[in-house]
């Protein structure tokens, strides 16, 4: 394996820990994503304690004009 | 992180490559805007060693709150509005569609700059110096950051141990633009023209600011490419050294040009008859020319300013007797 190879997989490991960290600690999110869509859920579905990462940047501004929130966007390669 | 729209993207279809514009071959990379699309700052970056050295939870955590910080200035319309780049996307890139979009193959990020890079080669348009080295590493200026603490100062030496430049200084602007990350920084360093001679890098330190001056060494552009697959057209099939100065006085040479000793010659070069070179030939002249305001580097030299292709005429020395080659150069064989 390549050094190269080793560093991009030390780095999805970084960008796991953050997605980690991020549905363990954080609360509520009352959208849930779907492909390249956002469905606003009913007040029950908040018990959710999960964040959702958006995979349609669109989205994502919609998202972010809705709740007055700035959007953290990230690009990588996929996985 | 609640704070946050969260958006990942795996595929740049689709998006405005001109407004997101970073260095294509980051494996990660991180932008804070907002639903103006109003960008607050990047997050990301790295060096040749390591696509890593410059990321780690606390600085990117710092970053988050930085964001927030610049969010709350927007709502309060205290901060300035900044023009909008003229918008490209990935489509426009005629390789890059031909080969991946039209195909529906997933436009990864690397892509961007492999295709784009191609195009612009072929049509004797692309400014290898800004394109090939698009991130420049601070390192080359006596900047060592203590990463954690985002753009707080660890070490310094050389340029910036000379301009002032303090452990524990902040650095808050570059050229006057202000910065709030490493991944700001190393984007604002690497537009700057590639005739630069000096830098004004505004730093915070005890509660003052001061703007330093860094004078550029030459080649301050330069960083190992070997982590960026396509590396750097065209092939030239040996490597060398520059020789030490003494030897320079001895031959005759300028002190500041770029004679080097031959150290090894690829065979592919030998079986495409791409030069006859030989280890212990000393080269001094390329197309007549001995030195270069740019590189001391001959390879590099003959990298920056010919095209895959083309021949140079080299002027060398062999057992002390010299003599002229010409060197044809050749297009990696693996480039799509």
């Amino acid at each position: 394996m390549t050094q190269e190879k080793l560093n991009t997989i030390k780095l999805l490991l970084l960008g796991m820990v953050v997605w980690s960290s991020a549905i363990f600690i954080s609360p509520i999110s009352e959208h849930r994503a779907t492909a390249g869509s956002v469905t606003r859920q009913p007040k029950a579905a908040q018990t959710d304690d999960r964040l959702i990462w958006l995979d349609n940047y669109e989205a994502a501004l919609k998202e972010a004009r809705a709740t007055g929130k700035p959007i953290f966007l990230e690009f990588r390669c996929w996985p | 992180m609640q704070q946050y729209v969260l958006a990942r993207i795996v595929t740049m279809t689709g998006i405005d490559i001109g407004l997101f514009d970073y260095d294509r071959h980051n494996s990660i990379y991180f932008f804070i805007l907002n639903a103006d699309e109003q960008i607050y700052l990047r997050y990301g970056g790295r060096d040749a060693e390591d696509a890593g050295t410059y990321l780690d939870l606390s600085s990117i955590e710092l970053a988050m709150r930085r964001g927030l910080e610049q969010h709350e200035l927007f709502k309060a319309s205290k901060l300035p509005k900044q023009p909008r780049p003229t918008p490209m996307f990935p489509q426009e890139i005629v390789s890059l569609k031909r080969e991946i979009i039209d195909r529906n193959r997933c436009v990864e990020c690397h892509l961007i700059g492999d295709y784009l890079a191609q195009d612009q080669e072929k049509a004797g348009a692309l400014d290898k110096i800004k394109t090939l080295w698009p991130s420049p590493d601070l390192k080359t200026l006596g900047i060592h950051l203590d990463v954690p603490k985002g753009l707080v100062v660890g070490k310094t030496e050389g340029a910036a141990a000379r301009a002032g430049m303090r452990a524990g200084d902040l650095i808050t602007a570059f050229n006057q633009t202000p910065v709030l990350t490493f991944g700001d920084l190393q984007y604002r360093y690497g537009k700057l023209s590639r005739n630069a001679s000096a830098i004004r890098l505004t730093v915070e330190r005890g509660g003052n600011e001061r703007t330093l001056t860094l004078k550029l060494p030459i080649e301050w552009w330069y960083t190992d490419t070997s982590f960026r697959f396509w590396t750097v057209e065209p092939m030239v099939y040996f490597t060398s050294k520059p020789i030490a100065p003494g030897r320079k006085r001895e031959f005759g040479f300028e002190a500041n040009g770029f004679a080097s000793e031959v150290i090894s010659v690829d065979p592919l070069g030998k079986s495409l008859k791409a030069h006859t070179l030989r280890p212990g030939d000393i080269i001094y002249a390329v197309n007549g020319m001995a030195t270069s305001k740019l590189t001391r580097n001959i390879e590099l030299y003959i990298k920056l300013t010919t095209r895959a292709g083309e021949s140079v005429k080299l002027k060398l020395l062999r057992d002390g007797r010299p003599m002229e080659m010409t060197l044809k150069t050749y297009r990696q064989s693996f480039r799509k």
